[in-house]
This record gives structure tokens, sequence and C-alpha cells, in this order.
């Protein structure tokens, strides 16, 4: 049976008198599936995941994990369920990592009993998967902050729950280890059949690997899938306040800026075509294929040459620095 | 391979603390322990005095190491001790009110009811501090507000005291700081059983909580997605703290210093955060390091026995100043 996890009509908030503002909260999802959770600082995102895991009690509606609301598990059946990284790895004093692997045990030891060798195997396996290998015997607080959001997805492992929550978990990292954290968590939805819900600002990437994404516009929180909600122009919600749109050929928000510059026809193909494209925007202006405008650039791909053809100018250039110059002077 | 230089670790630790014992107990009649001929006055001596002191030494040791122990590893602060709760302040009003107060209003004890009316005092004092705290930690559910607290109240306590002080007479004031100087020798044959059944209650409290406290290190936030209800874990820490220190404070008055710097010593010596292997590291550890001190002051001066606070204080206060002067080494806690 697989495991589920129901959100019906739930409110949430620090407290009865402060909830997030907004309609009640649907949603569900099962093992397999990652989820991203997209929306704008304090609009309530972490606050939900902490609703979810028991650190901050329902306001209203029902959670229920596989048809039982989690208000009526204990601790530790609800520590064998869910588990739970913070965005702030700063919270952990230095201890030896594998200390803080062994602690993801607790809710299988519990208060008394030693590890027993299961317990071991769950954390050599925890400690395998999140390739920690090599930091094994190091202190927690001297690692990089990817290091350390690696140790923690170990812990979170070694906690086995059938759902995993991530705040954040990509924040501050350099591009690799942002990488292998986005990797880790795609394998643990296709390969331990994990549910993972994580939160991001990195929409981007979101779009590329999640399944579903619960979406915090200003008046409720929309569920669904990535390239749905994209159609349904409910990522365009998202920061309509502050004047950003969705740009699907981007996949990123942008301004929503009509004035968008001077027209300029750009020919050509391959990359030097795409970077000039790029450039171009850049610069101000507007570029446009296969229409006609005032300025038309013609990319030379094979001899790496820019034509230019205008009322203004007409010119050829080898480096890229001198047609840049060009450019500016033409808008 | 680490896993035995740990146990030897242990193994040498049992055998201090069994040498040491030893000395304790035979100093002066060692050719006629082996032999097995000890005359009658030495017998006396070793069941009415030394072994009375001795059980006293290992269990204020393992009793204020174990509870210093927990306070540094639940308030997350290498200077933490058992004295942190302010609950050795309420054994030091209710002794202040036996030995100054009740002078004050005329009455007198005679001298042997005297040791177990102090003795009460203190831990009526203790349990009253104890329950405070509780009623704080249970209306504001934030590890800091009970350190706040346990400052509070230890300096309304001593200021009371200081009241008491400026009142009584000389002799009352005087046997007052006699007791807050520690003693290891008050105790005697009958009463150690008490003292011992009290800590034994507190260790095997203790026993419950060492994985507990292993999460605990995370913060209350992981620790309770780890299943743990943190408030109820506090309070079981506090109870067995509360057990632990009163009872040494009751029978030997606060002695100083061994629970603040033992448990790093012990830190240092093991090489490990686990509480499963710091409980019992930090019981040998602490029967040693108060062992020690009781030795230093019954031979530092022959024929004169200092005061064992004043020991302690010698032990104790170069590990905590290696801590802080040493690089990081503070914040290994």
């Amino acid at each position: 049976m697989k495991n589920i996890l129901e959100i019906s009509a739930l409110k949430t908030g620090y407290c009865r008198e402060n909830p997030v503002p907004g309609h009640p909260f649907t949603a569900m999802t099962e093992e397999g599936l990652l989820t991203a959770v997209i929306g704008k600082n304090g609009a309530g995102k972490t606050t939900l995941l902490k609703t979810l895991c028991g650190l901050l009690p329902a306001l209203d509606g029902k959670i229920m994990i596989n048809t039982r609301e989690i208000g009526t598990m204990t601790h530790i059946e609800k520590a064998r369920m869910i588990s739970y990284i913070m965005p702030n790895t700063g919270m952990i004093p230095d201890i030896r990592v594998k200390d803080v692997v062994s602690m993801g045990r607790f809710p299988y030891t519990g208060w008394f009993k030693p590890g027993q060798p299961q317990d071991h195997n769950a954390c050599n396996e925890a400690i395998a998967q999140a390739g920690i290998e090599h930091l094994c015997e190091k202190q927690f607080h001297q690692l990089s902050e990817g290091e350390k959001q690696r140790v923690l997805f170990a812990m979170a492992l070694a906690q086995n729950t059938p759902f995993m929550l991530f705040d954040e978990p990509a924040a501050f990292l350099d591009i690799p280890a942002r990488n292998h954290i986005y990797d880790l968590m795609y394998r643990l939805t296709r390969k331990n059949h994990k549910s993972v819900i994580f939160t991001t600002h990195d929409i981007r990437r979101a779009m590329a690997s999640c399944d579903m994404m619960w979406v915090f516009t200003p008046g409720e929180i929309i569920a669904g899938m990535p390239e749905e909600l994209g159609i349904n122009g409910v990522l365009d919600q998202v920061f309509q306040d502050d004047h950003l749109v969705f740009n699907n050929g981007l996949m990123d928000y942008t301004p929503a800026t009509n004035t968008k510059g001077p027209a300029v026809e750009v020919i050509g193909s391959g990359s030097v075509f795409e970077w000039t494209f790029a450039l171009i925007q850049r610069l101000g202006f507007y570029p446009q294929c296969n229409i006609t405008a005032p300025i038309s650039v013609i990319v030379d791909e094979t001899g790496k040459q820019w034509h230019i053809r205008s009322e203004k100018f007409t010119g050829s250039f080898f480096s890229c620095t001198e047609f840049a110059q060009q450019m500016k002077n033409l808008i | 391979m680490k896993t035995g230089r740990k146990s030897l670790s242990f193994i040498l630790l049992i055998i201090i603390l069994i040498t040491l014992s030893a000395v304790a107990l035979f100093h002066d009649s060692f050719s006629a322990m082996i032999s097995g001929n000890l005359n009658d006055l030495e017998l006396i001596t070793l069941y009415e005095i030394r072994i009375p002191r001795l059980l006293a030494a290992l269990l204020s040791g393992m009793a204020l190491s174990v509870s210093g122990m927990q306070m540094q590893s639940i308030f997350r602060n290498p200077l933490a001790g058992p004295y942190v709760l302010g609950i050795s302040s309420g054994g030091a009003l209710g002794v202040s009110l036996i030995t100054m107060g009740l002078a004050l209003t005329g009455i007198r004890f005679s001298s042997t009811a005297a040791f177990s009316t102090v003795v009460f005092a203190s831990a009526a004092g203790c349990l009253v501090f104890l329950l405070i705290v509780f009623a704080i930690h249970i209306k504001l559910r934030h590890p800091a507000t009970v350190l706040v607290a346990g400052i509070l109240l230890g300096s309304a306590a001593s200021a009371i005291v200081e009241i008491m002080q400026y009142l009584s007479p000389e002799r009352s004031v005087k046997s007052f700081l006699v007791w807050t100087m520690g003693s290891l020798s008050s105790v005697d044959n009958s009463q150690i059983w008490i003292f011992m059944i009290f800590v034994s209650a507190g260790l095997i409290l203790s026993l419950f909580l060492n994985n507990v406290l292993n999460v605990l290190r995370a913060g209350d936030e992981y620790a309770q997605i780890l299943g743990i209800r943190v408030s109820f874990a506090r309070i079981l820490v506090f109870t067995s703290t509360g057990i632990l220190t009163g009872s040494v404070v009751a029978f030997c008055g606060p002695i100083a210093f061994v629970g603040i710097a033992v448990p790093h010593m012990t830190r240092m010596i093991l090489k490990t955060y686990n509480h499963r292997l710091l409980f019992p590291g930090n019981i040998l550890t602490g029967s040693i390091v108060l062992l020690l001190a009781d030795l230093g002051a019954r031979f530092t001066i022959p024929g004169l026995q200092l005061p064992v606070n004043a020991m302690t204080s010698l032990i104790g206060i170069p590990v905590i100043l290696y801590l802080i002067l040493g690089k990081n080494k503070i914040l290994l806690s």
C-alpha cells in the first residue's frame, strides 16, 4: 500500500490570533512524488512545513497520513512518518558527523535502548547514500554549508520516514552542491520511493525536476503539476504585486514591462546566435526572429562575424565587444 | 580500534579509583590490612569514619558530575553546572534559617540532632527551589528563562542569607560558613544509606535520559521531530539534577567546581559526546576527582583538615581556565 499524505482545509500560523492569511489549503501527496513549495518570503512556506511535521499545531483543518490524523499520533509514531530539515544548519553545535546521523535513529532506539545492528546499518546506508563517508569523523561545525546540508540529509535518511520535508535545502549552496542536493532529492523519490516536499526560490530547477508544486499566490495556496499551473496562469500570480511574470522561455520570473525596447531582428542559428540573442536583450533591445525590424543583426556562426543593418549604421564586426559597443550607440 | 581506546580509558579509570579508595581506607594500616589482622581501633576507624567518608566522597563526586553533564548539555553551555538551576541556593537558605535564623529566636539543638536537622533543612530548601524552577519552566517553556530564574533565585536567597549573617551572633555565622565550605566527614554510618538511596535514584533516572540528551544537543525542534516530548524530557532532567544536587548539598554542603570541571575532563579523556559513554565516564571521573580532593584536604597539612571546597576549587579552576584560554576549547560543550 502506498503511503499517502492528505491535507484538507488546513489553516496554519504561529498562533490562533495571527494565522497565515488566505484560503484554507487542500492537497495531497504520496510516496514517489517530488513536491516543490513556491512563494514569496514570508508567505508561510516554513509555517506550512512546520505544521505538516507537527512542530506547530494546525489552526484548522486536518492533516492525515494513511487515513490517520497526525494530531492523534504519538511523538515517536510521527517521527517514524515525517522528517524535517530546517534551513538553518547553524542550529547544531559542534558534534561529530557520525553522531549527527545517528540522532536520526532515535525514533527506533527510544529513550533507553542502545543502538542495535540494524540502526548502525541504517546509519551506514544513509551515510553512503548522501555521499559523506569521508566526513564521518569530522566535526559538524567545520564543514562547508553544502556538506552540512548533506549530513542533515543523511540524518533524515537514517530516520527512514516515508515523508521528508526540506526547508530551502539548496539556499546558500554553490552550484555543484546545489546540483548534488537536487540529485539526492530526485533519487529519494525515484529509488527509495519517498515523498519529498521542499521549499525553494530556484523556480527554474524546481520546474525541471518536481512532479507537483504547491504555489503560494496572494489569495491561496494552489497545488498542481508545474506545467498545468503555468498554463492556468497560477505562476504569474505569485509575484504579481511585484510586477513579475513567469517567462516560460526562460523558465524564470522577469519584469512585466510593456516597454520592451526597440525591436531587433536576429538572424542565424547555433550557440553564437543564442549568445548574441541574450546580449542584445541585455543591452535593452527586444530581439526577435522572423520579423522585419528597423535594425537587423545577422550572425555568422562559422566565421564568428556580426553584421548590423540599419538606417543609421551598416557594418560587420569580428569582435563581440566592438559589436556590443556599436549596438549601444544605436539604442 | 577506537572502541579499544575507550575501553582502555575506562579500565584505567577503574584502576585509579580502586587504588585511591584503598589509599583513603588503609593509608596507615596497609601491612595490617594485607596480613588481615587489623586491631579493634583500626577496625572502628575503618567502619565508623573512613568507609562513610569514602562513600560520601564517591557519591558526591558522581552525583555532581552527572548533573553537571546534564546541565551543560541541556543548556548547551560549557560553563553550566549543577548549581545553575539555583537549587543549591535553596539548600543554603534552608540551612541558614536553621543555623542562624533559629539561633536568633533562641532555639538550640543538641549536636547529634543538629546534623540531621541541617540535612533536612537543606533538602527542604532544595525541593522548594526545584518546584519554583518547575513552575517557571512549565509556564514559560524556554531554557533561557530557567537559567535567568536560577540566577535570580540564587541572588534572592543569598540576600536573605546576608541579612541573617548581619544579624546573627558570630558563633552561628561561623557554623553556617563552615557548612558552605563543604564537608565529607559529617555523614555517619546510618545516614550514608539515605544519601546512597537518593544518589542511586537520581542516577537511575539519569540512565534513561542519555539518549534524549544526545538528541537535545541538536536543539528543541530537531528533538521534537525525532520524537521527543521536549518539555517533559526537560522536566525529567531537572528532576534528576535536583535529586542529585539536592542530596549532595544536603549531606555534604555546596561542593564547588566539581560539577563544572569534571564533565569537561571526562569529554577530554573519552573524546566523545555520546552521553551513553559520558554517563559512566562522569561517574568514574567524578568519584576520582572528589576522592583526590578529599585526600588533598586530609594530607596537605599534616594533622589539619582543610575544607573540601578549597581543594575542589584548586583542582577545578585550572581545568576551567584551560577550557577558556585553550584555543577554541570552550566551544567543546
